[in-house]
Order: C-alpha cells, then sequence, then structure tokens
C-alpha cells in the first residue's frame, strides 16, 4: 500500500455534500472543526492588528497617534479577544473537533447536533463581543478588576455579556468531547492506548466544564453590578474588590491551561510521529497532563502576591504553583527524550517545535521566577509578567498552534504547503517573537508597569526594539497565511501520510471522508508504533 | 438506543449538572465570605426574610422532588398515562413554587427592599449584600426551576409517542438537583436568623 | 558578579536594604531559566542534525529509545521539584521579610486617589507625590484608596503592594542611597493610570529633620483629637482608660484585643482603620455592636490622624 493518494474525484468531507446550506446545517465534526478554524483565526488576525497598534503607540513615549482612552479600550480588547475568542477555542474547537473522532476510530462526535449549536453560539458571543467595539468598547483590562470595571462608564455590561455567551459554547464543546472519549473509542482503542492529544483534550475539557461556570458568574455579576450599582464588590457598602480577584482567577487561571494543554497534546503527537519514535513516557505525559488539569485549581491565588492576602496564603499558592510547573517540566523531558535516537523527519512542524519547546521552557520558568513570592513583589503588573505569559501563549500556544497547522494541513487539505517558503515564515515568527518579547522581560526588570499609555522616557530603546519584532511577527504570520492559502488551493497532492506516522488520524484517508473511513478499520497497532520502522525508505500506507 | 448512547446522555446529564454547581457555587463563596465578615448584619437582614413562604416553599421542593421519583418509577413499569400524570403535578408544584418565591419579591419589594443598597435596612452595613446575593440567588435558582419545568414537560410530550423511561429518568436527574440546591439556598436566607 | 547581572539585567539601582538580596536570587532563577531553556534547545538541535532522516539506510544512525522509566521519571521530577522547593524557600523567607514592618518604623499615611499619590506624616505634615523619607530609617507605609485599585511601586526599592479602597494595606522599606526614585501605579486605573507618578525622596536623616522641621503643621495626633471630638467619637470612648459604652482608647494601641468570636487580634493601624469603617466586623468581646460605621464619613487623613491620637495615648 504505498502510493494509495486520494484521486481528485474522491469523495471528501470537503465537496460531499456539497452546497453553503450543506455547510451552514452540518453535524460533520470535520467540517464543524474547519469553520471554527476559520473563526479562530479570523480573531488571532483582529487581535494581532489590534497588538501592532499597541506596538506602534509604545514607539514613543508620549504617543499623538491615539489619546490614552483609546489605548486603554486596545489593549483591553486585544486581550479579550485573544484570550476568549482565539485561544480558548482555538486549538481545543478546531483541531479537537477535528482530530478527536478521528484519534479514537470514531465516525462523529457523541453529540453532532450540540457541537453544531455550540459553533454557533460561539459567533454570537464573538459578534456581541466584538460589536461592542461599535458601543465605544471597555478600558478595563481583561481582567475586568472591581471596583473599576463596575464604575466605569464603558460598555461592560455588553463585553460580559458576550465572553459569557462564548463561556456557555466551551462548555457544550468540553462536555461533548467528554463524553465523546468515554463512549465512542473504538474498542481495541483502550485507556492506555489513547493518543495523547486524546487525553490532553479530555483534561482541558474538565476544566472547560468545570471553570468555565465561575467565569460566567463572576463577569455576570460584574455587568449586572455595573448596570445597577448593586455595590456587590463595593466596600462603601461593605463589599471586598479582592473577593472579585478571587472568583475571576479560579476561572482565570485554570483557563490559562485550557490554553496551553491542547498546545501540549499537539507536540505530544508531533514529536514521536516526526522522529519516528515511541514517546519515551507515554505515562509520565499522561500523569502530567492529569496533575495540571487537577492542580491547575489550586493555584489561582499567585495573581494576587500583592493584592492584600495574607503571607500564609501568598505561600501556599507559590507552593502550589511550583508542582504545577514539575508536571509541565515532566512533559518536557519526555520530548525531549523521544527525539533522542529516532529518525527526524527535518521540515516545518519539527522547526516550530524547536521554537516551541525553547520558548515554552523559557516562558514555565520565568512563571517559577514569578511564583517565587518576593521576587514577584518587583516583577507583578509589570512587562515581566506580560513578557512570561506572552512566551507561554504566543511562543507555547501559538507556535503550537502553527506546528499543528504545518503537521495536520496533509491531513486536513490532502495537500503539502511549500516547505522553503514555511521555513522563512517560521524563522519570521521565531525571530520576530524572540525580538518583541525578550526587551519586554527586561522593561519588566527595569521597573515598567504593564498597562501603561505613556511611560518615562529611559524605556524607549526596549520598546522600539519590541515593536520592531512585533511586526516582523506579523509579516511571518501574514507570510504564512499567503502560502497556506496557495497551497490549499494549489498546492501538491501530499497523499494520505506524508509524515509516514503511525498516528491513529492517519489511517483513514486525506482528507477523510464524509463518514472518516471508507472500510471497517481495525486498530491492532498503537499510535506510537514505530519499534519495527527501521529502514528509512520504507512507507507506510494506511491500514483500509 | 444502543446502551453506548444511553451511556452518553447519562454521562452528558451528570457533567451538565456539575458544571452547574459550579456556577451556584461562586455565589455561595461570595455569601459565605460576606457572612463571616458581616454576620450579624445577615442575622438581621434573614429576620426579613418571610420564614413561613422559605418553608412552604421547602416543602413544595421536596414533594414535587417525590412526585418526579414517582413519574420515573411508572415510566420504568410502561404505565405512561400514570407517569404523565406524575409528571404534570411536578409541572404544577415548580409554578406553585414560583408564584410564592414571587410573592415574596414583591413583598420585599413594597418594603423598598431591593438589591444594592436599597437593601441595607436603614443603615446596617453589610444588608445590602445579603439582599444583592438573596435576589442573585434566588433569581438564578428560579430561572433553573423554569428550565428544568421545561425539561419536565418536553420528556411528559415524549413519553407520548416514546416508551423509553430515559428522557424522564434524566430530567428527573435534573430537577433533583435544582431540589438539592435550594435544600442549600433556605437555611442560608431563612433558617440563619 | 552583582554589577554584570545587574547591569545585565537592565534592573534600577539597588536602593532599599531589601534590594540586593532579591536580586541575588532574581540571578539565580533568571540563570537556571536561561541555561534549562537553552540546553533544552541545543538537545533538539544535536537531535536533528544527528539523527535526522537520511533518507538512505547505511549512514542512518541505529534507532534507539530513551524509556523514561516510572523510577527515572521519580527521579527527574523529584530533582525539579528540589530545585523549584529552594527558590520557594528562600522567596518566602524573603517575602515575608517584605511583609513583616519592623518594631518603631517611621510611618507614613498614603491616600491614592485617580490619579495622585497624597501622603500625611505623623506631625501633620501633608505632601503631594512627593514622598521624603530619612536614608537608613525604616518606613512603614499605610496606604488606602478612595476610589478604586491603586498599586504603589518603587521598583528601586523592590516593593509593590497593591492600595485598596476601605481597606488599610501597609509597606515598609529601608532607603539605603539618597535619590529621587519614581512611585509608578502598578494596578490599572483608568485614563490617568500611566500619569499616576511620584517620587520618593531619599534624604540624609539631617536634610530630612531640616525638611521636617521647615513645615509646622499640627501634628497629626493634635488633628486627630480634635477630629475625634468633632465626630463625636469621644461620647462612647474614654481616653482615661475606663470603658463606656466603647471601649477605651488609652492603652489601646499595640494591645491583644479579644473579639467577640474569641479569635484576638492586635489593635495595630489596620484593625483600627478596620473598626471605624466596619465596626461589626471584629467586635470586641463585651461590647456591643452600636458603633455606625464612618466609612465615607471620615477622610483618610482624617482616620490616620485618628489612629495616630489613639497611638499617642500610651
Amino acid at each position: 500500500m504505498t502510493a494509495r493518494t486520494s484521486e481528485p474525484t474522491a469523495e471528501t468531507f470537503w465537496t460531499s455534500p456539497r452546497g453553503v446550506r450543506s455547510w451552514l446545517l452540518t453535524h460533520d465534526h470535520k467540517r464543524i472543526g474547519v469553520m471554527y478554524f476559520f473563526s479562530t483565526a479570523l480573531m488571532l488576525a483582529i487581535g494581532g492588528a489590534f497588538a501592532l497598534v499597541l506596538r506602534a503607540v509604545l514607539v514613543s513615549p508620549d504617543s499623538s497617534l491615539v489619546d490614552a482612552s483609546t489605548y486603554n479600550k486596545l489593549f483591553t480588547h486585544h486581550g479579550i479577544i485573544m484570550v476568549f475568542l482565539f485561544m480558548v477555542p482555538a486549538i481545543p474547537s478546531a483541531f479537537g473537533n477535528f482530530l478527536v473522532p478521528l484519534m479514537i476510530g470514531a465516525r462523529d462526535v457523541a453529540f453532532p447536533r450540540l457541537n453544531l449549536a455550540s459553533y454557533y453560539v460561539y459567533c454570537v458571543g464573538a459578534i456581541v463581543t466584538i460589536c461592542a467595539l461599535l458601543f465605544g468598547g471597555v478600558d478595563t483590562g481583561w481582567t475586568f478588576y472591581a471596583p473599576y470595571s463596575t464604575t466605569t462608564s464603558t460598555a461592560v455590561t455588553m463585553v460580559a455579556c458576550g465572553i459569557f455567551i462564548v463561556g456557555v459554547s466551551s462548555i457544550m464543546t468540553g462536555l461533548n468531547f467528554l463524553v465523546t472519549i468515554h463512549t465512542l473509542r473504538a474498542e481495541s482503542i483502550t485507556w492506555r492506548r489513547l493518543p495523547l492529544f486524546v487525553w490532553a483534550i479530555y483534561g482541558t475539557a474538565i476544566i472547560q466544564v468545570l471553570a468555565t461556570p465561575v467565569l460566567g458568574l463572576s463577569l455576570a455579576v460584574v455587568g449586572i453590578d455595573h448596570v445597577w450599582h448593586l455595590g456587590l464588590f463595593d466596600p462603601q457598602a461593605g463589599g471586598d474588590p479582592v473577593l472579585f480577584q478571587h472568583l475571576f482567577w479560579f476561572y482565570s487561571h485554570p483557563a490559562v491551561y485550557i490554553m496551553v494543554l491542547p498546545a501540549m497534546g499537539a507536540i505530544s503527537e508531533i514529536v514521536p510521529a516526526a522522529a519516528h519514535n515511541r514517546p519515551s513516557s507515554y505515562t509520565g505525559i499522561v500523569i502530567a497532563t492529569a496533575g495540571i488539569a487537577l492542580v491547575g485549581f489550586l493555584t489561582w491565588g499567585h495573581h494576587m502576591f500583592v493584592a492584600g492576602m495574607s503571607t500564609f496564603d501568598a505561600g501556599l499558592f507559590g507552593a502550589l504553583s511550583m508542582f504545577v510547573a514539575v508536571f509541565s517540566a515532566i512533559k518536557v523531558f519526555a520530548w525531549l527524550g523521544t527525539m533522542w535516537g529516532g529518525r527526524i523527519t527535518i521540515a516545518a512542524p519539527i522547526l516550530y517545535v524547536l521554537s516551541f519547546v525553547f520558548l515554552f521552557v523559557f516562558g514555565g520558568m520565568s512563571g517559577v521566577a514569578v511564583a517565587t513570592t518576593s521576587l514577584d513583589v518587583h516583577w507583578h503588573d509589570t512587562y515581566f509578567v506580560v513578557a512570561h505569559f506572552h512566551f507561554i501563549m504566543v511562543g507555547g500556544t501559538l507556535t503550537a498552534f502553527l506546528a499543528a497547522i504545518h503537521f495536520w494541513f496533509p491531513k486536513i487539505t490532502g495537500r503539502m504547503y511549500s516547505e522553503a517558503w514555511a521555513r522563512l515564515a517560521w524563522a519570521a515568527v521565531t525571530g520576530g517573537f524572540i525580538l518583541t518579547f525578550t526587551p519586554q522581560f527586561l522593561l519588566g526588570n527595569a521597573g515598567m508597569p504593564r498597562r501603561y499609555f505613556s511611560y518615562p522616557a529611559r524605556f524607549q530603546a526596549l520598546h522600539v526594539m519590541s515593536t520592531v519584532g512585533a511586526f516582523i511577527l506579523g509579516a511571518g504570520m501574514m507570510l504564512a497565511v499567503g502560502y497556506l492559502v496557495v497551497a490549499w488551493i494549489a498546492g501538491r497532492r501530499a497523499g494520505d501520510n506524508p509524515w509516514q506516522s503511525r498516528g491513529f488520524e492517519w489511517r483513514s484517508p486525506s482528507p477523510p471522508p464524509p463518514d472518516n473511513y471508507v472500510a471497517p478499520m481495525r486498530w491492532d497497532t498503537d499510535a506510537y508504533a514505530y519499534d519495527d520502522d527501521d529502514a528509512p525508505t520504507a512507507t507506510t500506507g494506511t491500514a483500509a | 438506543m444502543t446502551p453506548q448512547r444511553r451511556h452518553a446522555f447519562r454521562v452528558a446529564v451528570w457533567l451538565a449538572i456539575a458544571s452547574e454547581a459550579l456556577l451556584f457555587s461562586g455565589l455561595f463563596m461570595l455569601y459565605a465570605s460576606y457572612r463571616s465578615e458581616h454576620s450579624t448584619a445577615f442575622h438581621l437582614a434573614a429576620a426579613e426574610d418571610v420564614s413561613w413562604i422559605g418553608g412552604t416553599n421547602t416543602m413544595i421542593l421536596l414533594t414535587s422532588s417525590f412526585a418526579m421519583a414517582v413519574a420515573i418509577h411508572f415510566a420504568r413499569l410502561g404505565r405512561r398515562g400514570v407517569a404523565r400524570g406524575w409528571a404534570a403535578g411536578v409541572i404544577v408544584l415548580g409554578c406553585a413554587f414560583l408564584a410564592f418565591k414571587g410573592y415574596e419579591w414583591s413583598l420585599h419589594l413594597r418594603d423598598g427592599i431591593a438589591p444594592g443598597a436599597a437593601g441595607d435596612l436603614e443603615g446596617v452595613r453589610g444588608a445590602s449584600l445579603f439582599f444583592t446575593l438573596y435576589y442573585l440567588m434566588t433569581g438564578l435558582h428560579a430561572l433553573h426551576v423554569i428550565a428544568g419545568m421545561l425539561f419536565v414537560a418536553w420528556a411528559r410530550h415524549r413519553t407520548r409517542r416514546d416508551d423509553d423511561p430515559l428522557a424522564i429518568e434524566l430530567v428527573g436527574v435534573y430537577w433533583h438537583f435544582v431540589d438539592v440546591v435550594w435544600v442549600f439556598l433556605w437555611p442560608l436566607f431563612y433558617l440563619v436568623t | 558578579m552583582n554589577e554584570l547581572f545587574h547591569d545585565l539585567l537592565d534592573l534600577p539601582p539597588q536602593a532599599s536594604s531589601m534590594a540586593r538580596s532579591i536580586d541575588t536570587l532574581h540571578y539565580v532563577v533568571i540563570g537556571t531559566a536561561f541555561l534549562v531553556a537553552l540546553a533544552s534547545f541545543a538537545w533538539i538541535a544535536v537531535a536533528m542534525v544527528r539523527f535526522r532522516d537520511r533518507g538512505t539506510s547505511a549512514a542512518q544512525p541505529a534507532r534507539r529509545r530513551i524509556r523514561i522509566t516510572p523510577r527515572r521519571e521519580l527521579a527527574l521530577a523529584g530533582g525539579t521539584l528540589a530545585v523549584f522547593v529552594a527558590f520557594w524557600v528562600v522567596g518566602f523567607a524573603q517575602y515575608r521579610a517584605l511583609r513583616s514592618p519592623p518594631d518603631g518604623a517611621m510611618r507614613i499615611y498614603v491616600v491614592a486617589k485617580q490619579w495622585m499619590w497624597a501622603a500625611v506624616y505623623p506631625d501633620g505634615t501633608s505632601v503631594e507625590d512627593d514622598i521624603r523619607v530619612p536614608v537608613g530609617e525604616p518606613v512603614h507605609l499605610l496606604m488606602t484608596s478612595r476610589d478604586v485599585i491603586h498599586s504603589f511601586y518603587v521598583a528601586a526599592f523592590r516593593v509593590k503592594q497593591d492600595v485598596l479602597p476601605g481597606r488599610t494595606t501597609e509597606l515598609w522599606f529601608t532607603a539605603t542611597i539618597p535619590g529621587t526614585y519614581d512611585i509608578l501605579c502598578a494596578e490599572y486605573c483608568g485614563a490617568g493610570h500611566s500619569r499616576m507618578r511620584g517620587h520618593v525622596i531619599a534624604m540624609s536623616r539631617d536634610d530630612f529633620a531640616r525638611w521636617l522641621a521647615g513645615h509646622s503643621a499640627p501634628s497629626l495626633a493634635a488633628t486627630g483629637e480634635r477630629v475625634a471630638a468633632e465626630r463625636g467619637c469621644l461620647r462612647c470612648h474614654t481616653v482615661d482608660g475606663t470603658p463606656h459604652l466603647g471601649p477605651t482608647w488609652r492603652g489601646l494601641y499595640g494591645s491583644t484585643v479579644p473579639l467577640s468570636t474569641g479569635d484576638s487580634v492586635v489593635a495595630d493601624e489596620t484593625y483600627l482603620t478596620e473598626s471605624m469603617m466596619d465596626p461589626s466586623a471584629k467586635l470586641r468581646a463585651g461590647f456591643p455592636s452600636l458603633m455606625p460605621s464612618y466609612q465615607g464619613l471620615l477622610t483618610a487623613p482624617e482616620a490616620a490622624s485618628i489612629v495616630e491620637y489613639i497611638r499617642s495615648l500610651r
């Protein structure tokens, strides 16, 4: 079975059934995944455009490009769009939808109609959130700290409402994945053989189902308070503004793991497939995934070391945060071990893995640094923290998102992009990223607080470097969009399994037919069976 | 329906309930924090709530849960007509609960106790927090009662053409959850005086 | 070594007693982070060269597989945890020191509002945006906000503390080098957030004493005595040691107060301010809950002056 490439005439999920209506009302997890992909990518573009405007403003210590309140709205909406409309749904809802059924040998998710509904609920939430811009936008920062958020005159309620709706969509998706993974696994795909990406989605889904309602509630309370002035967090009435921070971070810290666990899952799939090597510790990665999902619920207080919590609590949250970091380290060890001694396909996906590991390890270690209570006192709310979470969210999640795009592009489209252009874009994205955010670590060290429209002139040189980097990063992203679109339309046919991966998702044709499989499937080898793969030229076809 | 599919629906309902429980937990946490900070005010404010209404509503919901259990029992036996009757009883009791709740809200509003600063009982610091939480928590719970009634009505309608008791069983689980939330709200707002 | 890392990491001057030791931990933690990230990068880069797919079987190194057995896994995780815990132990010890103002520190009351910093000294001197302090003497700030949350941040001292409405938060430092250091607001507080800047001006003790003497104002305790009389505090609280409707103020400051809940609390600035703003929150055992809240009735400087007055009654 060496070259059973999909014929152009073969039925794929793209073309069967035909018509716009069949797409809009589809129950096919692959089509819903693709629709999620385009929607979240659009959000990434909008959020990215905001980021570039912000960087342009920050070139000068006293910019005349926009005024202070416009700047405040820009960074608020940058954060809201990137966190709630891109990061949280991007990998779980786009790649998770496309891949999870294929990886567990199912024909669809457990509740296809709920899946489609979650997409439209997401769209409604995204539209409400974005439309708030037409009503002047909000200027609270994406964290909505009371009492500023309950007293500002901007459109807080509308944005809170939009995020609440997106949250409902997130819960629906998470619930659907949990039920799917529990009930639709092919008989021989046991828990012990579940692909690592599916484990990551499983952990993510638990957080989505259990943490999102608390966020929804705290934003709903802020939204209601903003309209009716209930004073629930207002000290004048006996309320406590710090209590809002507890509620908010109880979700929003686990939400960090909603954003990063699927990214780790994607890397855990790409590393064995690119290195043609069995993961050096499957169990370790699974345990670490569970550990992050569970202990991640107990670390929210490390956002509040200088907010006025007791010294004892600060110490406790600091210590618990160290445990989460150890779970992340276990995964890094497993990836490094897997790379050694394999047969590595040097191509865009592994290059992104290279960037990911470097940026994620440094970003993660900077997280250990800010969890070290005394150091956090200096760094809290400065650019150091901004750089830290962008290393995780952009250097980690966005890089993994790009790795996933480049790895699964032939799976989804059946075509291959230009490797040369891909490497150029990789260099621009990685280089641009490092140039953008390394100066921000130094700005934080030097004492530059975040969310500053104007700043003391001594910080200017580093800001200019950061802005140059941001535009290089932006150019790299645009380049990637360009060659990927070209490849999607006119790229060469990639074959069913261009990476010669043993992963379950590659055992159906690429792109898959509407029902995922052309023949009954047997899953007698596991997803990482590279032990017998010693002849480098050997190619493996599908198991169909 | 395959056993796998039934299993899927069961898991889904329990996950949805877990998610709902976390939704309420945020408000319970706010209540706990403010209660410990303003315990006197919370005692004074709780005395304003009409305890006979709270007690009656508890009885109503407990009875409705019993009716729900009976409806499920007969649906399993295949006696769909009887099951439909008991399910109708659940809906009637739900309406009664909402009527009492609405009556109590109207009494409060007549006395000038509204969410926010109006609920401070003429200067008792922290009392307004109690009433804001009272309106938020009982309001959110009332929305769940309404949703629960709609689900029960839907499942009841299904039994006309479908002898599978699964729908009414799962709706029953949800209804019990709504009931249990009230069993927690009742002492917090009526019995702490 | 300190100089090199200090400049490499672009840190501000080490102008407080804590700055040097915090920076040392900073070097160790960030140095470790950088080395670990670099080592991971190098590992993958080497693997990508050595084990790249060569296409023909002849040159391809034989497949090897590193298995991370449970035993190795535990060793790796344990080793990593040990390093992190070491950071935590040192960091938490420093954090506790940062959070524990030494006895006898000079107190300054700070009020933040959109978008400025105001401060009152115990002798009644009040300043805006420029807070003068003596070098070599611990300074204890008692801070509150009039509107939203702000954060008092002096990078050169490596200290930061959120300033909350309706609550008193504390921060202390000992300036070691005379100079002018920026106070920056670090918690987002609206349109003027980035303009909410002030200065801490550290002066030699003599200069500071001269400056303070140049501002003759009624002392804060004297103001407090007047405010307490005007606002009716003394109708329930005595100043001679006899209990009345409320506890006496004599000897109250610094004493351990039994609470109606059975707990007890030290009557420090935070407790006294809270008792004015939220009297029933920590009710003293044996006294009825009669006192109304003075939230919104007493300004922050007035509350501070009453605290100073109580403090003077020792």
